[in-house]
């Protein structure tokens, strides 16, 4: 008589199943008896009672499941777990082929891949701190997807991985590229010398699919959180990307992408470039933005001028900012649109999925619009009649799912801004890519014709944020909207203006519009 | 940003509070074909099965099953969910009316088939001496008499534990709760962390605190024979043995307390 014992730790089972188990051990060629239990206290006892109880089973745990087999002889006892692990696999492999195992803990997420050097975290906020450490801990860099990480355990994060020369990105981090592979929501652009450390989603998506359509590439695309550059966390993630990128002989050219930083950080953001040695451009979207080059650094206003200064920079040609890449076609559209404006109509309605790309219109329509004319909740200064509103933002979202995955939220927003008698222009971005909806612009064209039709000579003036590659296609997206009757801009800085120079006086397209070809 | 709604058809109030604050999954803990236990990471587990009665004090009913819901990256849709009070309270001076909708909802399901561990000689002398500790009133006993049962048997809850809940529904509503929610809370709470699964340990705590699933609740708080009978029919479908492994301990109870000088 021999007893044998296998265990499987952390393997659950139902009781029907794990009965059906040991009944079919029992029919096995002189196997005597069988059991598969968790390998709780109890149930060991059972087992010793049995006589089944060997000195591997007392080393399983509660949530571990236990199966042992007495029988004439070692090689049927071994047959008989061979068979139990055989009838295990089966069940396992049809759960796998609906797609339904997941790995429950990063340790057993590790033995599925081995050489794993990331972990890409998304747990409720409370408990996102504790996961990304334990992932630090085992030598893995983080990208954090979770949001609401309190600040304190931020930072105590990022110290933590700077000094063991891991990559915290996050939280709130939604878009990265490493080694060429897009994490979260990305867009599919090629592999190529420019390196970005972005502390925005969209803006990092924004620069990146202008990079593609100039011809140029990602080397390594670093997200590191809204709060990054603030002066608490003093860029500690920043300043370890830009290391990175440093070191990283792919990276030719370096883009920084965020919001204001504090002026402290800023100089030590800048610092570090300069003495990194590559070329690089600075885009931090804010007012009073004092552009212009400077030894390496080229310090940009938009998203789009972040693009285009790199490229120049490649190219070794200098950057020159530009309104809009066709002026000609700008100057007749507007000169349409504006002919075509009922009579009392002169606000810019922006509602946005990109939360980035709001701000970014916010901030260009400011000073055309007049201070004090643009509302909305980015903190806009004003109160109207103008508004851009940011419809990903919590105060939306409650309840419903954001709207680059849904577009009901926005479709409703379209609806009333085209019912208000003063709204001339319906401003909107969609973004393409891995994550997002998988025709954003599908799901907003109805309401867009809808509006069109409801009021005579409203402008629907929209921007793309995407490429060819992407699995929505950047063509097909654009004709969709332009099928609506939009007019589909390059990129969101020229949708603004070109909303401006439709609602705004006529100063602002006299100005915006100026030169640049018939 | 915000990920993809699972809308909620009905959960726990207690749980509902803590979700409301954060109703994003965390990581699945284990993964059946209509169900799927998710972990926090301080340990605390939950479940999430599709339309129907709630199937254990912490689990949460959805609008419609989803086969992606343990894939990670989705949030709880709150926002219609029926709100289920899952406390069973004592009946005090109404507990013999109680007791008797009790015995009237269990006759429909004396056949119910458990699981084989309640069966095994050291389980039925654990049994036993649990139902004599209950007649006796003796909390000590009772207490180890539990110990006995918990982690026994097959199955992710383990049947000696779905026992002892049906048990421990039965003391709420009819014994005011005895041998003491704090004791037992103590002893057994602290004791089913090590001795069985995790999920099982779930249902134990809630039970001690004198939280059941929604068909145990409903059976416990009934209010007429026929909603016993309903609540009880409904239990004996449970999972896979727990179902019956439950009745077969509300049954014991029920049956030692008929045998006790017991004023609720």
């Amino acid at each position: 008589m021999t007893t044998r014992t296998t265990f499987k730790r952390s393997f659950y089972q139902d009781s029907v199943a794990l009965m059906g188990l040991a009944r079919e051990l029992r029919t096995g060629a002189g196997v005597r008896e069988a059991a598969a239990l968790m390998g709780t206290p109890a149930n060991l006892a059972l087992m010793a009672e049995a006589g089944l109880l060997t000195d591997e089973a007392r080393a399983a745990g509660p949530n571990d499941l236990v199966i042992v087999v007495s029988a004439e002889s070692a090689g049927e006892a071994d047959a008989a777990l061979a068979r139990a692990e055989s009838l295990l696999t089966a069940r396992r492999a049809r759960v796998e082929a609906s797609g339904r195992r997941l790995p429950r803990t990063l340790d057993s997420a590790a033995r599925q891949l081995e050489g794993a050097n990331l972990a890409l975290i998304s747990v409720p906020g409370a408990f996102a701190a504790a996961e990304a450490r334990k992932a630090l801990r085992r030598g893995l860099h983080v990208m954090l997807f979770s949001d609401n990480v309190r600040l304190e355990d931020e930072i105590a994060l990022k110290r933590f991985a700077v000094a063991r020369g891991l990559l915290l990105m996050g939280p709130d981090c939604g878009t990265a590229y490493l080694n060429g592979v897009p994490l979260g929501f990305a867009n599919a652009v090629p592999r190529g010398r420019i390196g970005l450390v972005a502390a925005s989603g969209t803006g990092l998506q924004q620069v990146v699919t202008l990079l593609a359509a100039a011809g140029e590439g990602v080397s390594q695309a670093v997200g590191v959180g809204g709060r990054d550059m603030s002066e608490p966390v003093a860029a500690a993630m920043t300043l370890a990307a830009l290391d990175a990128l440093g070191a990283d002989p792919s990276t030719e050219l370096i883009v920084v992408v965020g919001k204001p930083p504090a002026p402290a950080v800023r100089a030590s953001v800048e610092a570090r470039l300069r003495a990194l040695g590559k070329p690089a451009v600075v885009a931090m979207l804010g007012r009073e933005i004092a552009t212009g080059s400077a030894g390496p650094l080229t310090t940009v206003a938009t998203l789009e001028d972040a693009a285009a200064a790199a490229v120049a920079r490649r190219a070794g040609r200098a950057f020159q900012p530009r309104a809009f890449s066709d002026v000609a076609t700008a100057r007749h559209r507007v000169k349409e649109y504006r002919a075509a404006r009922g009579p009392g109509a002169a606000a810019v309605r922006g509602l946005y999925a990109g939360g980035t790309l709001a701000y970014e219109a916010l901030l260009i329509l400011e000073p055309l619009l007049g201070a004090g004319a643009v509302g909305g909740n980015l903190g806009g200064h004003g109160g109207g009649p103008h508004r851009v509103l940011d419809l990903g933002a919590d105060e939306f979202t409650v309840g419903r799912a954001h709207p680059m995955l849904d577009a009901a939220l926005r479709v409703e927003e379209i609806g009333r801004a085209a019912k208000e008698p003063d709204t001339a222009v319906l401003l909107v971005d969609v973004v393409l890519g891995h994550g997002a909806a998988p025709d954003p612009a599908g799901d907003i064209a109805p309401a867009l014709e809808a509006a069109r039709r409801g009021r005579r000579g409203l402008a629907v003036v929209a921007s793309v944020v995407g490429t060819a590659a992407d699995p929505q296609a950047l063509a097909a997206q654009t004709a969709r909207l332009e099928a609506a009757g939009a007019w589909v801009l390059p990129s969101n800085a020229q949708a603004a203006r070109a909303a401006a120079c439709i609602a705004g006086e006529a100063r602002v397209a006299e100005a915006l519009l100026a030169g640049g070809g018939a | 940003m915000m990920a993809p709604k699972l809308r909620v058809r009905a959960l726990g109030t207690e749980l509902a509070s803590r979700l409301e604050a954060e109703p994003r999954l965390p990581r699945p803990h284990s993964v059946f074909t209509r169900a799927v236990n998710f972990e926090t990471v301080d340990g605390t587990l939950f479940a999430v099965h599709g339309p129907g009665p709630l199937a254990a004090p912490f689990a949460i009913a959805l609008e419609r099953w989803r086969d992606d819901v343990a894939d990670g990256g989705l949030t709880l849709d709150l926002g219609r969910a029926r709100r289920v009070d899952l406390r069973v309270r004592p009946a005090w001076e109404f507990a013999e009316h109680a007791r008797r909708l009790l015995r009237d909802g269990l006759l429909t399901t004396r056949g119910a088939r458990g699981a084989r561990g309640l069966d095994s000689p050291g389980a039925r002398a654990a049994r036993a001496a649990l139902s004599g500790a209950i007649r006796r009133r003796d909390a000590a006993d009772f207490l180890d008499a539990a110990r006995e049962l918990v982690g026994l048997g097959e199955g992710l809850t383990p049947a000696g534990d779905d026992y002892l809940v049906g048990t421990l529904a039965v003391l709420h509503r009819l014994a005011g709760g005895w041998p003491g929610a704090a004791s037992v809370a103590r002893a057994l709470g602290a004791h089913a962390g090590d001795a069985t699964t995790s999920v099982a340990a779930a249902f134990l705590r809630h039970a001690v605190a004198g939280q059941f699933s929604e068909p145990l609740r409903d059976l416990a708080m009934a209010e007429s024979a026929a909603a016993a009978r309903v609540a009880a029919a409904t239990l004996a479908g449970m999972g896979a043995t727990s179902g019956a492994d439950t009745l077969a301990g509300v049954r014991a109870a029920l049956d030692a307390l008929a045998r006790a000088d017991v004023r609720a």
